[in-house]
């Protein structure tokens, strides 16, 4: 923000993830589908007698996220209760961590507004477990327990940004690391990651840092960076005019434009935290880090100074960037690193054709990594052509499957039978005499009129290469 | 062979027979587990409601489970009947911890002890009294009014463990489940002439047990004899992946019943003189004390003087951990999801109402300390410094228990109060002035009868080494043998005759 005064803004992620069950019981995590209170259990429902115990795997996620981000990672971990109570709080407490987050003081690199790079510090990251979900309606609120305790990881940021292009870009460089190394979806329309910003001006060369507000609940990323501006317009104003500005939370309003006043934010609020008794510290054994440093991939930048390297385009870097598909091609090429630009332009080009035709985003659609790499070496193959690999994509996109499955389903499976495609060649060489005696007479262009032919006999489903091989034979 | 026709069981047979005798029985086609059934209701109806021990008997149920139990013969506790604490959760069976807050409830699951117990061949029948979410050590705090002594109904049978300690004293069931946080089965125990046990903590799963204080809280067993209650604890130790405090010696540590009868010739057992000289304590506590030193003695036992260490600091220890983990414990007690519901308006009028009306003033006045200690500017002051004082503590004891194998002590400073009596809040506390070292430790100890005094039994409590039950229960089993149980409330028919 120009002018008078300077901005400054912290903020504080919260994304769930992707583990098959949950932060602290064997329920499922997060199944689609499914009917209220259904992936409950004891211990997510907050019963009497039940006892949380810790997803290895949502702590091997959280240490992966530790690393990629550049933390420290506490060698030893423990949780805490914090205390409050709430109807989406089934026992009255959360637990999270407190004192000894999993990780510490890493960072995160974007472009500042200066232009250069600029180090965003990751003052803490740490796991706890998410609330039930509260609907409200007629006046009651429900309460579905099948968010309850599902893993959360919370992402702090120092309060070091300094505006809100520079906060959008924050976020968007962590969801891409985060969908890059498989550690969540980061789907916000789905709360898989929500942001909050937390904003405070003051004159230029202040010492203090002035009110600060807390921005919260945005339906995504544009949101945010407009209620981010739109703050900072309002506390000039509040200020200027000689009001007070409230510590608070507000929300955004996108019709009008504007941020509304949620609820005080709880700077005292006391949440009496101490350790988790059920929960005994632990110990994350420095081979259990080392093991995972060697399992994860490349950087994320690294990844995409790779892609360039090995001759992708720029436009298709950047399509896969804008549609945090890196993660996808990633273990897609996992078995065959060979074929990783392959399927990056087949991502770029085929699989964004769906997005945009059926209006449904990468990260909602069923497409999952093996599907899209079978699919292509399903074509490389010969045993579908270009036509069919289109349509096999098209299905697993929208059903998911087996694309071996799906190209036998669909009848798209190529002609097989050399003698099959002899006689169709025979047959359209037989009705297209005129044809061949311009193409035997230099006329090559024809070859591909005849060769257009042969495919339709086999009702579009040649290998074109095996097609063209026997063609040519048959040419003589 | 089994009978064609099996005998049916008189109450008092059913009174005066151990659990290894019920289980002996059926295996030898004496009886089935329904005649121990049967005899079973029909001793608890003589006593109930006037001892007011039992708080949900699901007869029906229990018949299927002994016909269940019949037609297995290898489960080691083959059909006899078991009492369950109220706080220990079983699927189907309505499960109260004393509180009408879980008036109505009825878990969907059964605690790990349950499963075992089940597995073991034991029928479920009784939920037993306790003081309210076993806070309390008369039976005094439960809403279903206060459990009375088997021995003299004027008095408190002791607590938390109130109405297990009462039914197996009078013989309804040959051995019980208890839970004990500061001393809610030792006291209790020693208050009805019986053995109680409270294991290491973590040896005992504690999935499914309503949370009083979680680092302290562990579930053991009540019996007339050290044998049934070595038994019984077999089969309900060992660990549990669903408790994370559940210690990997729960499967290695040495079983209880084997090696029972080894006596203790040269067993190395500390006492502390100092204790008895304390203020409070009564000279029939003093006489029975000297009594279990003799016994130990007589038995071949090396006794010698040892200091217990901090003794002083211990009770505002524990008592600050207990209600700082008991105030968040209590948290989802708020009539939303289960349990009962009162009020009808907003949000915080729910909440207040229906802690209000639905929890106990001990209940209460454990949440406000909790939460006050717990709160911002207190928790170095309070909560951090008794865990400091515990760790020094079960330091110090780690260190005794490589010059003794056990430490003898008291139970209680004074014997069981009148019911109704009230003393002061921290009178009360201060009476778990002996129990609350092994818990705060979290080492085993167990409470066994040493004899009658001032017309009363009274009981005398071996704390040992982590993990060191077996030498405990041999130990109450050396003293047992020159205990004469003639008088126990167990071999009378009725209440009356048992004052």
């Amino acid at each position: 923000m120009s002018g008078k005064y300077k901005t400054t803004i912290g903020m504080e992620v919260h994304v769930e993830l992707m583990t098959k069950t949950k932060m602290f019981c064997s329920c499922l995590n997060a199944p689609q589908d499914v009917p209220p209170n259904s992936a409950t259990c004891p211990v997510c429902l907050g019963l009497p007698g039940a006892l949380a115990a810790i997803n290895k795997e949502a702590v091997r996620l959280g240490l992966r996220a530790a690393l990629a981000l550049n933390c420290k990672v506490n060698e030893v971990i423990w949780f805490e209760r914090k205390n409050y109570m709430y109807p989406d709080l089934v026992k009255g407490y959360q637990v999270s961590q407190y004192e000894q987050p999993l990780g510490e003081w890493g960072h995160l690199t974007i472009t500042g507004d200066d232009g250069n790079e600029k180090k965003v510090v990751i003052r803490r990251l740490h796991l706890e477990e998410d609330t039930a979900k509260l609907t409200h309606i007629d006046g009651a609120a429900l309460v579905d327990a099948n968010r309850s305790s599902t893993p959360l990881m919370e992402i702090v940021t120092e309060a070091c940004l300094d505006s809100a292009r520079e906060a959008e870009e924050y976020v968007r460089k962590l969801r891409a690391i985060l969908v890059y190394n498989g550690i969540s979806r980061c789907r916000i329309q789905r709360g898989e990651m929500r942001v909050e910003a937390n904003v405070s001006i003051a004159p230029h060369g202040s010492k203090t840092l002035g009110v600060r507000t807390e921005i919260k609940n945005q339906a995504g990323f544009h949101h945010m960076r407009s209620a981010i501006e739109y703050e900072e317009k309002r506390h000039a104003e509040v200020i200027e005019s000689g009001g007070t500005l409230v510590q608070e939370t507000r929300g955004w309003d996108d019709a009008n434009q504007r941020t509304f006043a949620q609820r005080s934010k709880e700077n005292a609020h006391d949440y009496r935290y101490f350790p988790e008794p059920d929960l005994p510290s632990a110990r994350i054994d420095p081979s259990w880090v080392e093991a995972e440093k060697t399992r994860m991939p490349a950087t994320y930048e690294e990844y995409i100074a790779q892609l360039r390297e090995s001759g992708l385009a720029d436009a298709d870097i950047d399509a896969l960037t804008r549609n945090d598909a890196l993660g996808l091609l990633r273990v897609a090429a996992e078995t065959d690193p060979s074929a990783t630009v392959l399927l990056a332009k087949r991502l770029a080009k085929d699989v964004f054709a769906l997005v945009n035709s059926t209006g449904v985003r990468l990260d909602e659609s069923k497409l999952a990594p093996e599907m899209l790499r079978d699919a292509v070496a399903l074509q490389e193959k010969g045993t579908i052509n270009a036509d069919g690999f289109r349509q096999v994509l098209a299905h697993l996109f929208s059903n998911g499957g087996d694309a071996a499955a799906a190209a036998k389903a669909l009848d798209l499976v190529t002609v097989q039978d050399d003698n099959a495609v002899r006689a169709a060649i025979a047959k359209v060489l037989k009705e297209s005499e005129k044809m061949v005696a311009e193409y035997k007479a230099g006329k090559t262009a024809t070859r591909n009129a005849i060769f257009g032919k042969v495919m339709k006999e086999l009702q579009r489903k040649g290998d074109p290469k095996a097609v063209g091989a026997l063609l040519d034979e048959m040419l003589g | 062979m089994k009978d064609a026709t099996p005998m049916t069981i008189t109450a008092e047979q059913f009174a005066n027979m151990t659990l290894e005798q019920a289980a002996e029985g059926v295996r030898t086609g004496a009886f089935a587990p329904a005649e121990l059934l049967d005899a079973s209701i029909a001793r608890i109806e003589r006593f109930e409601p006037a001892v007011n021990a039992v708080v949900t008997r699901d007869d029906e149920a229990a018949k299927k489970q002994a016909a269940a139990a019949a037609a297995s013969p290898d489960a080691v506790l083959r059909g006899a009947p078991v009492g369950l604490k109220d706080n220990i959760m079983t699927r189907g069976l309505r499960t109260t911890c004393g509180s009408r807050m879980l008036d109505n409830f009825v878990p969907p699951y059964d605690a790990a002890v349950v499963e075992r117990l089940r597995a073991a061949g034991a029928v479920i029948h009784a939920k037993t009294n306790m003081d309210e979410f076993a806070m309390g050590a008369t039976g005094e705090t439960s809403f279903f009014g206060a459990t009375r002594n088997p021995w003299n109904p004027a008095l408190v049978p002791g607590g938390s463990s109130s109405g297990s300690a009462a039914l197996v004293a009078y013989g309804g069931v040959p051995a019980a489940l208890g839970s004990d946080t500061g001393g809610s089965i030792r006291q209790p125990a020693a208050f009805c002439g019986i053995v109680g046990l409270k294991p290491t903590y973590g040896r005992v799963s504690r999935h499914g047990v309503g949370a009083l204080a979680s680092s302290l809280d562990q579930v053991g067993p009540l019996a007339r004899n050290a044998r049934d209650a070595a038994l019984l604890m077999d089969v309900i130790a060992g660990r549990d992946r669903r408790d994370s405090t559940s210690a990997p010696q729960a499967d290695t540590a040495a079983p209880c019943l084997p090696g029972i009868e080894d006596g203790v010739k040269g067993v190395r057992v500390g006492i502390d003189p100092s204790l008895t000289e304390r203020e409070g304590f009564t000279p029939a506590m003093a006489e029975a004390f000297k009594r279990g030193v003799e016994l130990a003695k007589d038995a071949g036992a090396i006794v010698t003087e040892v200091t217990l260490p901090l003794i002083d600091y211990l009770v505002a220890a524990y008592y600050i951990i207990n209600v700082c983990e008991a105030s968040a414990n209590m948290a989802r007690f708020d009539g939303i999801r289960y349990g009962e519901r009162v009020g009808d308006g907003d949000l915080w009028e729910v909440y207040a109402e229906t802690r209000g009306a639905c929890l106990g003033d001990e209940v209460k006045r454990r949440i406000m300390m909790g939460s006050y200690a717990l709160s911002k500017g207190y928790y170095d002051a309070y909560y951090l410094r008794a865990a400091r004082v515990r760790r020094l503590f079960a330091g110090e004891m780690a260190k005794l228990f490589g010059q003794v194998d056990a430490v003898l002590m008291p139970v209680s400073p004074a014997p069981p109060r009148r019911i109704g009596t009230k003393a002061g809040v921290l009178e009360n506390y201060l009476g778990d002035i002996f129990t609350i070292p092994a818990s705060l430790a979290g080492l085993p100890a167990a409470s066994y009868p040493v004899g009658i005094f001032d017309g009363m039994p009274a009981g005398v409590q071996a704390m040992g080494a982590a993990f060191s039950e077996n030498l405990l229960c041999r130990i109450a089993r050396a003293a047992e043998k020159s205990v004469s149980p003639a008088g126990a409330p167990w071999t009378k028919a009725t209440p009356e005759e048992a004052k």
